[in-house]
């Protein structure tokens, strides 16, 4: 939530409302809960970026269902912590990409580091894919 | 009517040329002080810089040359450059600060300074 306060203009009434977070002034909830995610194309490989703070390694799950990668997370939250403010909460999520044709599915490599769940696939070369899809015909 | 106002104060940006990512925060209640949480995926220690002043606490990245060449087709998060200042309460105790750096969360430990804090006194 983007705002600008000009303390000397508006009446402090309104000031007073515009310091406030949106979601507190309707009653909604605002939490982030979707991460968001970064791609990148090489020749040989995709990349895919996932921003997943304060998820730990252990708790996210991926998995190939058809054409789709998922990765999903589900913790539970420490009921006990009494938040004042909570703008992110990716404790449980579930997000799928539709896997390009050349992806080698043999070829899937995982990491992590600093909330960054980082998944390369490897592409297979577009010779390949046609001499599959050569034989496909025959 | 806002309970935040007990434990931080957002400090609004003035508007620079710079384009700086907000990060998003959690603000955790604790019996002594409160706890900030900011989401700072793929962002390391040295990146991120800390400071206190009259009560107020920034946050900020650490201002440098990035060399990435890597040429995204979808980009939803980048932390190279990011701001976010926070209005501490009197009550706490801006000389014992405390910052910690895991998964991608910078957590901020608050304390109440040891005079605004109850004290127990035994009877003799």
């Amino acid at each position: 939530m983007r705002y600008q306060r000009r303390n000397s203009t508006l009446p402090s009434l309104l000031a007073d409302i515009f310091s406030n977070n949106i979601s507190q002034m309707v009653g909604g909830d605002m939490t982030e809960n979707i991460p968001s995610v970064n791609v990148s194309t090489d020749d040989d490989k995709y990349s895919l970026f996932l921003a997943v703070p304060g998820v730990a390694k252990e708790d996210i799950d991926l998995k190939i269902e058809k054409d789709q990668f998922i990765i999903s997370a589900a913790t539970s939250n420490d009921e006990t912590a009494t938040y004042t403010k909570r703008e992110f909460d990716y404790s449980s999520f579930r997000k799928s990409f539709t896997l390009p044709e050349d992806v080698d599915r043999e070829g899937i490599t995982a990491s992590y580091e600093d909330g960054v769940l980082r998944v390369d696939f490897s592409r297979i070369a577009q010779e390949e894919l046609e001499i599959v899809k050569k034989i496909e015909i025959k | 009517m806002n309970d935040t106002q007990k434990t931080a104060v957002e400090k609004p940006q003035a508007c620079t040329t710079k384009r700086y990512v907000r990060p998003h925060v959690n603000i955790l209640k604790k019996e002594d002080g409160f706890t900030i949480e900011m989401a700072l995926p793929g962002v390391s220690k040295e990146d991120v810089s800390m400071m206190i002043k009259d009560q107020l606490l920034t946050i900020e990245s650490v201002d440098r040359e990035v060399e990435d060449s890597t040429s995204f087709n979808r980009r939803e998060f980048n932390f190279t450059h990011f701001k976010r200042a926070f209005t501490l309460p009197e009550d706490i105790d801006s000389d014992h600060v405390e910052a910690q750096l895991a998964h991608g969360v910078l957590s901020i430990t608050l304390v109440k300074r040891p005079e605004v804090m109850p004290k127990k006194i035994n009877i003799q």
